[in-house]
């Protein structure tokens, strides 16, 4: 042995260099035993298989899903040798391996989002009925973007749909779609927030159980509608929208109304309006039918008073007259018994001395003519004053 | 509503068709007057047309957008 040791530091570094060329960048895959955070923020595991285990070093910051002992997961790491000689992996990032991690891991996450409430019906918000703007986070490379907007074009027009492309499954996935939903909260004014992901085996749905994607949809201040997979997969973000969609199809549908069944109803609503306002009309007409109807009663109603007054007229002016012509005759008859010269015709006359009529004896002025009026002439006689007396017995005596 | 509707920008039809449920209601209450009715109609039928006009006419614009990240 001779002078060219070299010191323990720069044996550990040397070791590193070689590792770190070596193996810029390892995925190994093994179950998970000895799990622990220390401070909140370090977090310490090894990786196990049948026979062998090797230790693993992370920050909380880096880790995206739930762990626990006895998972099977896949890191993607860097090995080192720390100061202190141990070695171990640096862990850049986590990936459930199995179907039963994956599940472990989606009841643990469920359970904590539960107990925060991110899931709670009363919480959940209406999607509006006609929405103009539409935020939609996918990868268009799927079938399930443009099963989407061939399902929209069908059922409705007009809209205006913002796609933002995003990975929808891997690594990188959780990542972008969290930040392509907070994008849309900050920069877009859109009615309905959109995610969808076709169908896939649970590690492909893996984005969207994980802890960053479901508390973006949960802190949505647009409303949300998730669809995720068929319609058996329930996703923890669709538990935390507003609005799930069993498929992309099904989001789609309850996304936008039918335009040919709003167009039935318009027309319905519009008929029905019609009759309404042919019903206003027809009342509008019946009153005034019933007014003409009233005035024509009170005119035939007057006409027959007046009929009937005319007639009562007739009759009184009638009786009126007749009466009349009774006193008339009657009037007639007193003048004709009247008349001196029907009673001269009886044998009476008239005796008038200077023109006057005397009525007695003491009224004749002896010496004085008597004009005698008879029936038919008369006759001019004197008589003197010694024959007063015996003319006055005689007058007497004629008359 | 805007006259220039332009598709997908000025038209709503969320609107359109509250204006289009309030008329019938007027149209179904008790005290209504012929008049008020018939501009009500009139007005009904204006917005029904063109609510069919773009629900047949206008297009669905889709827009991507890059993720940054």
């Amino acid at each position: 042995m001779g002078n060219d040791a070299i010191t323990v530091s720069e044996f550990n570094s040397l070791l590193n260099q070689t590792l770190t060329f070596a193996y810029p960048e390892v995925v190994v895959e093994g179950e998970v035993s000895s799990f622990k955070i220390n401070q909140s923020k370090w977090i310490f595991f090894d990786l196990k298989d049948e026979h062998n285990l090797v230790g693993c070093f992370m920050t909380i910051y880096q880790l995206k899903t739930e762990l626990e002992d006895g998972m099977l997961i896949r890191v993607k790491a860097t090995p080192q040798l720390t100061k202190w000689g141990k070695f171990s992996l640096t862990v850049k990032e986590v990936e459930l391996a199995g179907e039963g991690s994956v599940k472990r891991a989606f009841e643990m996450l469920k359970s904590k989002f539960e107990k925060e409430g991110l899931f709670l019906e009363d919480r959940k918000r209406e999607l509006p009925l006609y929405p103009q703007r539409v935020g939609l986070v996918t990868s268009n490379q799927a079938a399930a973007f443009n099963d989407f907007i061939t399902i929209l074009e069908d059922r409705w027009s007009g809209l205006d749909v913002e796609h933002i492309q995003v990975q929808v499954q891997g690594p990188s996935a959780p990542d972008q779609i969290s930040k392509a939903i907070e994008h849309m909260n900050m920069f877009g004014s859109y009615d309905v927030l959109v995610v969808i992901r076709g169908g896939g085996s649970a590690e492909d749905l893996q984005a969207f159980n994980s802890e960053e994607v479901v508390r973006a949809i949960y802190a949505s201040n647009i409303p949300t509608l998730v669809a995720i997979g068929h319609e058996d997969d329930i996703t923890l973000s669709e538990l935390a929208a507003d609005v799930r969609g069993a498929t992309p199809t099904d989001a789609a549908r309850r996304l936008v109304p039918d335009k040919n069944e709003l167009l039935e109803k318009i027309g319905a609503i519009q008929l029905r309006n019609f009759n309404m306002l042919e019903g206003i009309s027809a009342k509008g007409r019946s009153v005034l039918d019933s007014f003409y109807y009233s005035i024509e009663a009170r005119i035939n109603n007057m006409r027959h008073t007046a009929a009937d007054s005319h007639t009562r007229s007739i009759n009184s002016i009638d009786r009126h007259m007749q009466a009349v012509l009774s006193v008339i005759q009657l009037q007639r008859k007193l003048l004709k018994s009247l008349d001196p010269s029907a009673i001269l015709s009886r044998g009476y006359s008239i005796t008038r001395v200077n023109g006057k009529v005397i009525k007695s004896s003491d009224e004749y002025i002896s010496g004085a003519e008597l004009m005698i009026q008879l029936h038919k002439g008369q006759i001019n006689i004197k008589a003197d004053a010694g024959e007063k007396d015996a003319k006055r017995q005689q007058t007497e005596l004629r008359f | 509503m805007p006259k220039d509707s332009k598709p997908n920008s000025g038209f709503k039809y969320s609107e359109a068709i509250k204006e289009l449920q309030e008329i019938t209601d007027y149209l179904e209450s008790s005290e209504v007057d012929l008049d008020e009715a018939i501009e009500k109609f009139d007005r009904g039928s204006k917005i029904a047309s063109e609510i069919e006009n773009h629900l047949k006419n206008a297009e669905n614009k889709i827009k991507t957008i890059k993720s940054k990240s």
